[in-house]
């Protein structure tokens, strides 16, 4: 088991190491942010100028160590928007509490709703529930994340006038950003969750539990849904890389401000250091929750611990 | 390692055919509809000029804003009715389906080629290209794919072009793993050794006896990524970092509607639901290849 962990954890290092390079390359293709800062009419010295105020005119690979040698000290860099240089780590802290607070309520959404659902689906199978549930299960997972927000304002905002369409307030604001996030891992969740009950709803010891005269409801919430779970477990790494993903396009969407919208709106500015602080925090959140997800699974599942 | 012994030769195409004729005789409805819908999809993107009149980026303000035919003030002049611009809906929305199917048809073109090759060679050779390529992947695949996407379209600029080798670039590792793992299998097969053993060249041997064993599985996954490459597509659209306006595609199209949400329902409306047809009927289409293909890959 420790070895397993080990070697699950150099993997993410590795893979966050691999993160850095890819974003740092990505992001120095992007054009010079010199260009952006200064007036059309700049002259050639003063564009040589900002580049070497920026550091721009040392050659790549010096960049990368310098600024990976920053980030072990914790340093993100300084935004090179506008005329005060903030640091990209305090811009980042300051809009990942929005982001994160828009993720939780959106898992939250999705087992609230897509556990329950699988469950009734799964037990009445073939009822008019479990029709729906496909039904619902299928467009999820084929619908557009942005298209669902944006049909959800169309309902929920302008003709029924209900919910904001927009901005961070109290509950009401962010039902409609988290159901957009949440649509497409509610299906996903349903889908897995009924399929397994129904495996593990035809499996010995869940015979044995009825014959001993347990309550149905013990039965499927107990014993069916646990043994169902582990599946719907794994799955949940996927869910929160569909929740990371969705968050820059949601925020967008719904004028978030937290670090999905951050990024988008960093693009527009080529502020590169904010552009990599925001890439490598949400990679950084995948990784670690794909390694807790992982060694969770393991926890449960000794044929990996020992394998 | 497959079940069902795959006989000496080559099992590839003539499987798939065999395969998909079988399972034709007994083709679930959903799937009957899915492949009729397909086959319109296709056809109405070729001939979209011949379909439409208008074309999809001339803007006659006068129209603008015009409801769908069926709906009160429309006109079957314009069936779907006009956007802000006064551009056709109707032929936005074909056009648009031109550039969405062909950037998903490319992009699959060359990703899954690479891919292939990538993990014939990785799963076959081994060693130290192998561990490499494998090392390459992972860290692909632990990366959220359209935060990179994202990134690395912004990096190179919006063009159709620019737009299908971002795709590309997210869809051979996936492929590259599948490939790599059912090679692992197949290689230890007697006809490979028996191959190997007569003196066939590795190169021989990986395109005419590995190749045609993967296959099946490479028709299935390649199916089924279709839907999240047209999904791709349509988010960089969406957000800007994909195919420049003012062509249609159905991702800028959702994007265009969202500013005139109030007034125009219908903008957002047609080109969200044509993603998710699409993305619906590649997602049925591949759940149903696996099923009559690969029944190893339904355990999964």
């Amino acid at each position: 088991m420790i070895r397993y962990i080990l070697e699950r954890l150099l993997q993410s290092i590795v893979s966050l190491i691999g993160v850095t390079i890819i974003v740092f390359a990505m992001v120095n293709l992007t054009g010079d942010p010199s260009l952006v800062m200064l007036p059309e009419d700049a002259t050639a010295e003063q564009i040589a100028m900002v580049r070497h105020e920026l550091g721009l005119d040392r050659p790549l690979v010096v960049r990368y160590l310098q600024y990976l040698g920053g980030l072990l000290q914790g340093d993100l860099g300084t935004s090179i928007r506008g005329l005060a240089s903030v640091p990209v780590g305090k811009i980042i802290a300051e809009r990942l509490p929005a982001t994160l607070e828009l993720g939780a309520a959106a898992v939250f959404l999705t087992f609230l709703v897509g556990i329950p659902l699988g469950v009734y689906a799964g037990y009445w199978k073939d009822s008019p529930l479990d029709k729906g549930a496909r039904i619902f299960a299928v467009l999820g997972q084929s619908a557009p994340p942005f298209w669902v927000g944006i049909i959800l304002i169309v309902i929920f905002s302008i003709h029924l006038g209900w919910l904001p369409a927009g901005g961070r307030g109290g509950l009401l604001h962010i039902i409609l950003p988290a159901s957009t996030m949440a649509w497409a891992s509610i299906a996903g969740v349903t889908r897995l969750v009924r399929s397994n009950l129904l495996e593990t709803l035809d499996t010995d010891y869940v015979r044995f539990c009825r014959i001993k005269g347990q309550s149905e409801t013990n039965v499927v919430w107990k014993h069916g849904l646990r043994n169902a779970g582990i599946p719907v477990m794994t799955f949940s790494a996927i869910i929160m890389a569909s929740l990371i993903t969705g968050s820059v396009i949601t925020e967008t969407i719904f004028t978030w401000p937290g670090l999905g919208k951050l990024l988008i709106d960093s693009i527009g500015f080529r502020d590169l250091p904010v552009i990599q602080g925001c890439i490598l925090v949400f990679a950084a959140v995948y990784l670690v929750l794909n390694l807790a997800v992982d060694l969770l699974y393991a926890y449960l599942n000794p044929r990996v611990r020992v394998g | 390692m497959s079940m069902h012994s795959a006989p000496v030769g080559m099992p590839g195409l003539s499987a798939i055919v065999r395969g998909v004729i079988r399972g034709t005789r007994e083709m679930p409805p959903t799937v009957l509809v899915c492949v009729f819908l397909l086959v319109t999809l296709v056809l109405s993107a070729m001939f979209a000029p011949l379909l439409v009149d208008h074309s999809p980026t001339y803007q006659d303000l006068i129209r603008r804003m015009q409801p769908p035919a069926w709906v009160e003030g429309g006109s079957a002049d314009y069936l779907l009715g006009t956007d802000g611009l006064g551009r056709d809906m109707l032929s936005r929305l074909l056009y648009g389906g031109r550039i969405s199917l062909a950037v998903a048809g490319l992009a699959m073109l060359f990703g899954a080629s690479f891919g292939t090759l990538l993990g014939l060679w990785a799963g076959y050779f081994g060693g130290i290209v192998d561990a490499v390529v494998m090392r390459v992947v992972d860290v692909l695949l632990a990366l959220p794919t359209l935060l990179v996407a994202i990134v690395l379209a912004v990096a190179i600029g919006p063009s159709f072009w620019n737009v299908v080798f971002v795709v590309s670039f997210l869809l051979w590792p996936k492929i590259t793993r599948q490939i790599r793992g059912e090679v692992l299998a197949v290689k230890e097969q007697d006809y490979v050794k028996y191959a190997e053993g007569i003196g066939r060249s590795r190169l021989s041997v990986m395109l005419r006896h590995l190749l045609p064993n993967v296959t099946p599985s490479l028709v299935v996954v390649a199916t089924l990524e279709l839907g999240h490459v047209v999904l791709l597509e349509a988010s960089l659209s969406f957000i800007g970092a994909g195919i420049p306006p003012p062509n249609p595609s159905w991702g800028v199209m959702v994007d265009e509607g969202r500013a005139l949400l109030a007034t125009g329902w219908w903008l957002s409306l047609f080109p969200g639901l044509a993603i998710m047809v699409t993305v619906l009927i590649f997602n049925t289409l591949g759940d149903w290849l696996r099923d009559i293909l690969d029944p190893r890959l339904k355990l999964r």
